[in-house]
């Protein structure tokens, strides 16, 4: 079960909530899926009801979960939901990198070139496990 | 039927060297309530005037819809109270308490008491002065647990306990809201099991009320920010920050009213923002205490 | 409901400390069964048969009581619904049953011994009685402190107070009740109105001690 990391600076509520997309982005949860009620969910990981709260509600936002009034909560049946969520991700990942670049004062041409020199590095490694 | 497991308004009570003065609390049906402050604080008085233990001064007390101290008997029908200074009977075994517990209270759930013992790792045959702190505290817990009560009134569960059996009794407790309706009050002053745990969090220093809100939407009021400032500059503390040092050209402002525009307002006065950064509950705590004791003394 | 828990709380208190009164009772019976071996066994009987009594009577509010706040297991009490006042009922009933129980058994073993055994002659009963009214006494006063005081410097006090003033006031008696001397050793309980005036102020003393404890503590603000 989830457990919620001290050493993650993070709130609570999104830790939850990224460990909730994680769940779908992988499979675990498929669409339309029913999961946890919030009581559970909060029992389950042994936090607050108000942060699962939070973190439900954040999600429904977003759209990636629904509540059905005296249904439960349900992934939503869209069933991009899994891409959409690793879209969100590198979206995020993509921001973070041109920050720190933009604080570095490099040109968007070297971070372009530092880009692909890290995809050839990654993939290189990949190939070297499989 | 109230929608407040404890309603405390006004109350206060005098000792010789502690005051506890005007003391509002609200514990909504279904929470938890975390009652954090300093050693001396109040917290514990504060706990038993709630239990009808300590007759108030002056002030409204409601548990459970019963008001205390008058109505104690039956409100402690429904009330599950432990504290870090109650002891059990040295020389009986744990077996011969919960037999005491279940010809007292008609609610007791012997199933859930098997499951705690084996949870808890006690054995029933165990004479209470054979166990050690830890296990005398999970002892003491599954008393009052295996009851079911509406409301759990517990002073310091997780002082003095080592890391495994804080984690055993937390889950308990958070597992107590599976049911809906049923509430918990406790007060620590480990701020990490306050921060997990409690829904809505009570601050209390020298007797007084500091703060009383939301856990979630306290913590996101609190801010850590790391600035720079420009050559020569003494950053000021802007609108919702309470407190901010600087040592030559870095500060860390404290804000405990933080908007998203604060980072902006001190871009716009020259300073640059290196970090905003979440605060951790004893982050808040030390920053909260020093400022209310600041405010007194100034 | 709430009856059953101050029943509740009598049985756990006699459960608690029913050894230590068994105990007490049968060594306060084994010095009455001295005093059928005659000579000095009689004074050495009678003396640790009343000793075995003042044990039970400083002992049984001491364990009973004081301790309950001394190892601190009062707030596990107080957690229970009871009232201050039901709780303070509830320990005076047991506290006063268990050590009564003694007392009537030791009273009765004596009675037996004289009665039946001819250990000692009648005219001893109506002294005997009055001595006996002495631990009873020194018992409420050691168990009112104990109740009202809420603390064992208190009770302390009213336990050496009492046992220092048995041998006082027996003297103070003797001294000024000198047809009480004359009758003990003779063969017939010699009834003066002297002896049922000194047993009714021994009645109204402990009356007046219990109803005092009683108002005293229904007045208490602070439990703990």
């Amino acid at each position: 079960m989830f457990v919620i990391s001290q050493t993650d600076k993070r709130p609570m509520y999104l830790q939850i909530m990224e460990h909730m997309k994680q769940r779908i982005a992988v499979g675990d949860w498929t669409a339309g899926q029913a999961i946890p009620s919030i009581r559970q969910m909060a029992a389950d990981i042994g936090v607050s009801v108000i942060t699962v709260k939070r973190a439900y509600l954040e999600l429904e936002r977003e759209g990636v979960i629904v509540t059905r009034q005296g249904k439960g909560c349900f992934v939503a049946s869209d069933s991009h939901v899994g891409a959409r969520i690793r879209e969100q991700e590198l979206a995020q990942h993509l921001e973070q990198a041109v920050r720190s670049a933009a604080m570095m004062g490099l040109s968007p041409k070297n971070l372009e070139n530092r880009v692909r020199a890290m995809y050839d590095r990654v993939t290189d490694k990949e190939k070297e496990r499989v | 039927m109230t929608d407040y497991a404890v309603e405390l308004e006004g109350v206060c009570k005098s000792y010789r060297f502690f005051e506890l003065q005007n003391i509002a609390l609200r514990l909504e049906r279904g929470t938890i309530m975390g009652l954090i402050g300093p050693n001396g604080a109040g917290k514990s008085t504060t706990i038993r005037i709630l239990m009808g233990l300590v007759h108030q001064d002056r002030g409204e007390v409601n548990v459970l819809g019963h008001r205390m101290p008058e109505e104690q008997i039956q409100a402690k029908w429904d009330v599950g109270f432990a504290s870090d200074d109650m002891r059990l009977y040295d020389s009986m075994t744990l077996g011969w308490h919960i037999q005491f517990m279940k010809s007292i209270y008609e609610s007791w759930d012997d199933r859930y008491a098997q499951v705690l013992l084996k949870r808890f790792g006690l054995r029933a045959e165990q004479t209470i002065k054979g166990l050690s702190h830890g296990q005398r505290v999970k002892a003491t817990l599954l008393l009052v647990l295996a009851r079911r009560p509406k409301l759990l009134v517990l002073d310091e569960p997780t002082t003095g306990l080592d890391p495994v059996a804080r984690h055993e009794i937390l889950r308990e407790l958070t597992a107590v809201m599976v049911e809906d309706g049923r509430s918990i009050l406790f007060s620590s002053h480990n701020t990490q099991d306050v921060e997990q745990i409690s829904d809505k969090i009570t601050f209390i220093d020298r007797g007084r009320i500091l703060d009383s809100m939301d856990k979630e939407a306290y913590l996101d009021r609190w801010r850590r920010l790391r600035l720079e400032a420009p050559d020569g500059v003494a950053l000021r503390a802007l609108p919702g920050v309470i407190g901010i040092q600087q040592t030559g050209r870095l500060a860390v402002a404290i804000a405990n009213a933080f908007e998203p525009h604060l980072p902006n307002a001190y871009e716009s006065t020259g300073a640059r923002v290196r970090a905003v950064e979440n605060m951790t509950l004893e982050e808040i705590f030390i920053a909260n205490v020093e400022r209310s004791r600041e405010e007194v003394n100034a | 409901m709430k009856t059953n828990v101050m029943l509740e709380l009598v049985w756990k208190d006699w459960r608690l400390q029913r050894r230590m009164i068994t105990l007490l009772t049968l060594a306060g019976a084994a010095a009455l069964a001295m005093l059928l071996i005659g000579g000095q066994a009689i004074i050495i009987g009678t003396v640790f048969f009343f000793v075995a009594m003042i044990f039970c009577a400083c002992l049984v509010p001491m364990q009973n009581i004081v301790n309950e706040r001394k190892k601190q297991t009062l707030a596990f009490m107080m957690s229970l619904p009871v009232s201050a006042a039901q709780y303070g009922a509830a320990k005076l009933v047991s506290t006063a049953g268990m050590f009564l129980f003694s007392w009537v058994a030791l009273l009765g073993a004596a009675l037996y011994m004289i009665l039946a055994r001819h250990a000692l002659p009648h005219g001893a009963i109506p002294m005997g009685m009055i001595l006996m009214g002495f631990p009873l006494i020194g018992f409420c006063l050691v168990t009112g402190t104990a109740l009202v005081g809420d603390s064992e410097g208190w009770a302390t006090a009213a336990l050496a107070i009492t046992n220092s003033s048995y041998w006082l006031v027996w003297y103070l008696i003797v001294r000024h009740v000198p047809s009480l001397t004359k009758t003990w050793g003779g063969p017939v309980a010699v009834w003066t109105p002297a002896v049922f005036k000194i047993l009714s102020v021994e009645f109204a003393i402990i009356l007046f001690i219990l109803g005092l404890t009683m108002f005293l503590q229904s007045r208490k603000k602070n439990f703990l």
